[in-house]
């Protein structure tokens, strides 16, 4: 069964008379173990859409389940489900050292300290934090306290957790580090995570599935992998020998990169008019160039994310 | 259950230990107040209040301790990011804040405990510490303002920088302790003046709590929880308003 079911929802925010509408009649589903990326430009909603998933926001229309469980009607059950990460490195208490903090999450959610002493161990270690797990949050650096902070979420074994930005902020090796133990949390615990990013290396890396969302509607939810292969025909790089071109001058292609490999030059692009790949050939030929190869590429997410929220 | 009272027990020490020197002052500053009105009354009025000096101010701390927790505490969780954790504890924020209120309510009755009995030495005045009464009464009487405290901090999750009220409250306290209850019946409803005269009758002329006046106890117990009713009350209206408006951590 899907452990979350996001039907009809719809957010309003009114305040001093105005209105905004913030999420859009959205619906969508999270199975087990599934990692989803909630991706969209600022002010989308995906905010917005995970605090009303974690109970925090009202929504103005339509409902949420969390393993079958309305998080309105039944919302005590419902968030013995779901944990959550909102507020990056600020949803922990910096006075307390990481071991207390997770104790006390634990405890408030009801486990004993006695019974999360191992996990919690097991945490401390994946996450890197033995040795400072004894030192005030507030004498950690930002990465640490994040990875901090998503301890205190996973400690509560919740099927379900909620991770706002989790990389926000974070250096290239501590991004890593978090990116493989959730994945590995993922895999080995069947744990469901949803998380916002604006970083598509990590979405594209980790995510099982991406929905992408703007102006609050949902424009896309699919397989990363399908979503990338919707936009690759499209993607050519071409490789030639001599020849000196201004590429800026094509009508219909849309230059991503181009460079000198060694003696040959290539260009990588997308292309927007299906005759223009012929007249780029042609402009290659006539400015003395010698075609060496073409290939399609693959976009990575990100260029695939610029054109739906451009276009869609 | 058990577990969110420990976690939230075993917060407020952390808290407490981490900022040690705060809690020194405080307990110095309170104790400084006190020596300067001590040694006023002294001068204007003679030897003859002083009892009622030590247990008002006793009360009046432990007031303080209290308003405290549910105003700022809670508006300082919400600056942290805290408190929509809080909010995510299955078990509902009215068990959440129960928890807040047991953990204050111990930390809060040692800190003034120890108050007092520097008060009783500086002034010579053993007052009788007979813990049974006491300690009911005390409870009692402080639970209205825990009622007042979620009435601010609810407004507070609205409208913010409503911490400023915290001294005008000091004073306000002050003058509830201070009301003439014996003199006006309806200044029996309102919080902390009834509760001080018992636990005075109490700590200066050796009552015990069962000896006490049977409807003096039913207005004190009625009123105090009637206030901490409606506190929650207010506050769980703006909570909600709250999450319609997404400010819950805002801050
Ligand atoms: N409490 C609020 N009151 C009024 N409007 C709000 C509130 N919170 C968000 N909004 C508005 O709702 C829209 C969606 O905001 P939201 O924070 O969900 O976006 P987001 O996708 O998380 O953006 P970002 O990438 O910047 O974090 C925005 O237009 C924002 O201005
Ligand atoms: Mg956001």
């Amino acid at each position: 069964m899907n452990i979350l079911k996001v039907e009809n929802v719809s957010k309003i925010y009114s305040y001093r008379s105005k209105k905004v509408l913030a999420v859009d009649n959205i619906s969508f589903e999270v199975k087990r173990g599934e990692i989803v990326g909630l991706l969209g430009p600022n002010g989308a909603g995906k905010t917005t859409t995970v605090k009303m998933i974690a109970s925090l926001i009202e929504p103005t229309s339509g409902s949420i389940f969390i393993d079958g469980k309305n998080i309105r009607s039944d919302k005590k059950h419902a968030l013995r489900k779901v944990a959550a990460v909102l507020e990056s490195n600020r949803n922990i208490y910096w006075v307390l050292t990481p071991r207390q903090n997770i104790d006390f999450f634990a405890n408030a959610w009801g486990f004993s300290s006695r019974s999360i002493r191992k996990y919690r161990e097991e945490l401390l270690e994946k996450f890197n934090l033995l040795e400072v797990a004894d030192k005030p949050v507030m004498k950690l650096s930002r990465g640490m306290q994040q990875k901090v902070a998503v301890c205190c979420a996973l400690i509560r074994k919740a099927p379900l957790l909620l991770l706002d930005e989790p990389t926000l902020g974070l250096d290239v090796m501590t991004t890593n580090e978090l990116k493989n133990t959730l994945r590995e949390i993922a895999k080995n615990d069947g744990n469901a995570i949803l998380l916002t990013s604006h970083n598509m290396k990590v979405v594209q890396d980790i995510c099982d599935r991406v929905i992408i969302i703007k102006k609050g509607k949902i424009i896309a939810d699919d397989k990363v992998s399908n979503l990338i292969d919707m936009f690759s025909a499209n993607f050519f790089k071409v490789v030639f020998k001599n020849g000196n071109i201004n590429f800026d001058f094509l009508i219909g292609i849309k230059v991503l990169k181009s460079y000198n490999q060694e003696e040959n030059k290539a260009v990588e692009f997308e292309l927007q008019d299906e005759d223009a790949l012929y007249e780029l050939l042609e402009v290659i030929r006539k400015s003395g160039g010698k075609l060496i190869s073409i290939e399609k590429i693959q976009p990575d997410l990100e260029e695939v994310f610029i054109r739906f929220v451009a276009g869609g | 259950m058990l577990n969110l009272f420990w976690a939230m027990i075993k917060k407020e020490y952390y808290d407490r230990r981490f900022y040690f020197f705060n809690t020194l002052s405080y307990i110095f500053t309170l104790y400084m107040i006190f020596l300067f009105v001590f040694l006023g009354a002294k001068s204007f009025l003679g030897n003859k209040t002083i009892e009622g000096i030590v247990v008002g101010f006793w009360i009046w701390g432990s007031t303080l301790d209290s308003y405290s927790l549910l105003s700022l505490s809670l508006i300082s969780e919400a600056r942290l990011g805290t408190l929509e954790q809080l909010f995510m504890i299955p078990y509902g924020f009215k068990w959440v804040s129960a928890a807040m209120i047991i953990a204050n309510f111990i930390y809060s009755f040692l800190i003034q405990s120890l108050i007092l009995i520097l008060m009783m030495i500086t002034t010579g005045k053993f007052l009788h510490l007979d813990v049974v009464s006491i300690i009911p009464l005390w409870i009692i009487t402080i639970i209205a303002i825990h009622g007042l405290g979620f009435m601010l901090g609810g407004l507070a999750l609205i409208y913010k920088r409503i911490s400023s009220s915290y001294q005008i409250m000091q004073l306000v306290f002050a003058f509830l302790i201070a009301a003439p209850v014996g003199k006006h019946l309806y200044l029996k409803f309102l919080p902390l003046g009834l509760g001080y005269r018992m636990i005075q009758k109490v700590m200066h002329d050796g009552i015990k709590i069962w000896e006490l006046p049977g409807t003096d106890l039913l207005i004190l117990s009625f009123t105090s929880f009637f206030y901490l009713f409606i506190g929650f009350a207010v506050f769980s209206y703006f909570e909600k308003k709250a999450r319609n408006m997404g400010v819950l951590s805002h801050y």
